[in-house]
């Protein structure tokens, strides 16, 4: 072993390796023919199993170019394809957007400014971006390329948008309508904030609004920590799970088939309305109810008692719970 | 077989096994070994370069036989490089075998045609 070994050293040396990588390469081939003879491999066998110094050395190089070549290709193409964006508003500003396939993720900015980045090949000519009388617009596409790429089963990817967005000055409105992409908000505050999709995923986590509306057809609805005055929450067939949720007024439900779930907080009135899908809420505290649906069930379950008011409470065949 | 393309199939069934498990070296060439002939290492230079580009985080864990081993682990974009490696290879082979099996036509009724074709040709000739 030790003579494979320092063969192995040489030819390594004579490809102009680095001392350190040379050694790293011996110390794993060391373990690995240790491995080797310890389940049966005959010693003299070793050149046969772990190939010839030579040709193993020259593998080794060309292989460690091309992973430096690799890396310098990629370093180069995420400048040559990232596009930011800077964009200042003066005083409370607004923001459109409309996507086909691309995700988008709003995050809290750190400044006073709207930063709009956009992280995979960079297609300049298929997106209408303007900032004019205090409103982004983001939309895709300018006239319909994407759109018809979605349907065609074109090879464009799907870009990934951040937009970081400042509480001062305020979002006075935020929506956002989507056919797959999938929006992520993070620390979002806005006065009106309105989400729609066709089968992308809306996650939300920490953020405020006023008047809230997140809607979709068979996409899934995931939020934690959300504040509202009002909210609506709207879906067709997907399923939804949201936590932590405390309006000051009305969370109003409205699904066809898709479940949804509630976990924490409170609301003044609750309004739900469903086809065949199941609503149930735990540790979820509204002042007033009412509950309706056709042939799924609703339940409200909380660990403590509170004064519940029930306005209206009908189903067909579904089972309405209300505990304790 | 062609140095490129076994090359190719190599790397993949080395993202292959990893995405399944951490395996240290030797085991990865020993799962490749039951099935493909792997003889002259091309594993290990193919290991150490994915390793390289970030798609393998190597790991030194104990082992209950004695010696601590270098395990692979898959990192996340190891993982997303093997998901559209995955694709690329499973349309490309599938638009192979819709070739060479002529839309699943048996081998043996393509042998037998060109087989018939050549014969008539050297009745031909002759």
């Amino acid at each position: 072993m030790e003579h494979y070994l320092n063969a192995l050293r040489d030819a390594l040396k004579k490809q102009k390796m680095a001392t350190l990588e040379i050694e790293d390469i011996v110390a794993d081939h060391r373990e690995m023919i240790e491995e080797a003879i310890a389940n049966g491999l005959q010693p003299e066998a070793i050149e046969s199993m772990f190939g010839q110094v030579d040709t193993l050395a020259a593998s080794l190089a060309s292989e460690s170019q091309s992973a430096e070549s690799a890396k310098k290709a990629d370093s180069k193409k995420k400048q040559s394809t990232q596009y930011a964006k800077t964009f200042s508003p003066k005083g409370p500003y607004h923001v459109q957007i409309k996507l086909t396939i691309d995700d988008l993720t709003v995050v809290k900015s750190k400044d006073a400014a709207i930063h709009l980045t956009a992280d995979s090949d960079w297609r300049e000519k298929d997106y209408l971006i303007s900032f004019e009388k205090d409103t982004l617009t983001l939309s895709a596409p300018k006239a319909s390329p994407s759109f018809l790429r979605f349907f065609t089963g074109g090879t464009s990817k799907a870009m990934h948008f951040t937009l970081a967005l400042p509480e001062t000055p305020v979002c006075a409105s935020f929506t956002a309508e989507t056919i797959s992409s999938d929006i992520g908000l993070l620390k979002t505050t806005a006065e009106t904030l309105k989400l729609k999709t066709i089968s992308g995923d809306i996650i939300s986590r920490d953020c405020t609004a006023n008047a809230l509306a997140f809607n979709t057809v068979s996409g899934t609805i995931e939020s934690t920590h959300l504040e509202a005055e009002s909210a609506s929450i709207s879906l067709i067939s997907g399923d939804s799970h949201l936590s932590q949720l405390n309006l000051g007024n009305t969370l109003s439900i409205e699904t066809v088939s898709g479940d949804l779930k509630v976990q924490g907080g409170a609301t003044k009135t609750l309004l739900v309305r469903t086809v065949s899908g199941d609503f149930s809420a735990t540790d979820f505290y509204p002042e007033k109810v009412s509950l309706r649906s056709v042939s799924g069930d609703v339940s409200l379950k909380n660990s403590r008692k509170s004064d519940i008011e029930i306005v209206a409470k009908k189903t067909v065949s579904g089972a309405i719970k209300i505990a304790p | 077989m062609n140095t490129q393309f076994k090359r190719g199939i190599i790397e993949l069934c080395v993202l292959s096994v990893l995405a399944d498990e951490d395996l240290y070296g030797y085991a990865v060439i020993q799962r490749l070994a039951e099935h493909i002939d792997v003889k002259d290492n091309t594993i290990y230079p193919i290991l150490r370069r994915l390793s390289k580009e970030g798609y393998f985080e190597t790991v030194i864990r104990e082992s209950s036989e004695g010696a601590a081993r270098k395990y692979y682990q898959m990192t996340k974009k190891g993982f997303a490089y093997y998901v559209s490696l995955r694709d690329r290879w499973d349309a490309f082979i599938g638009g192979v075998y819709a070739i060479i099996t002529q839309k699943g036509e048996k081998d043996g009724t393509l042998f037998k045609r060109l087989a018939r074709r050549f014969e008539e040709a050297e009745d031909g000739d002759t």
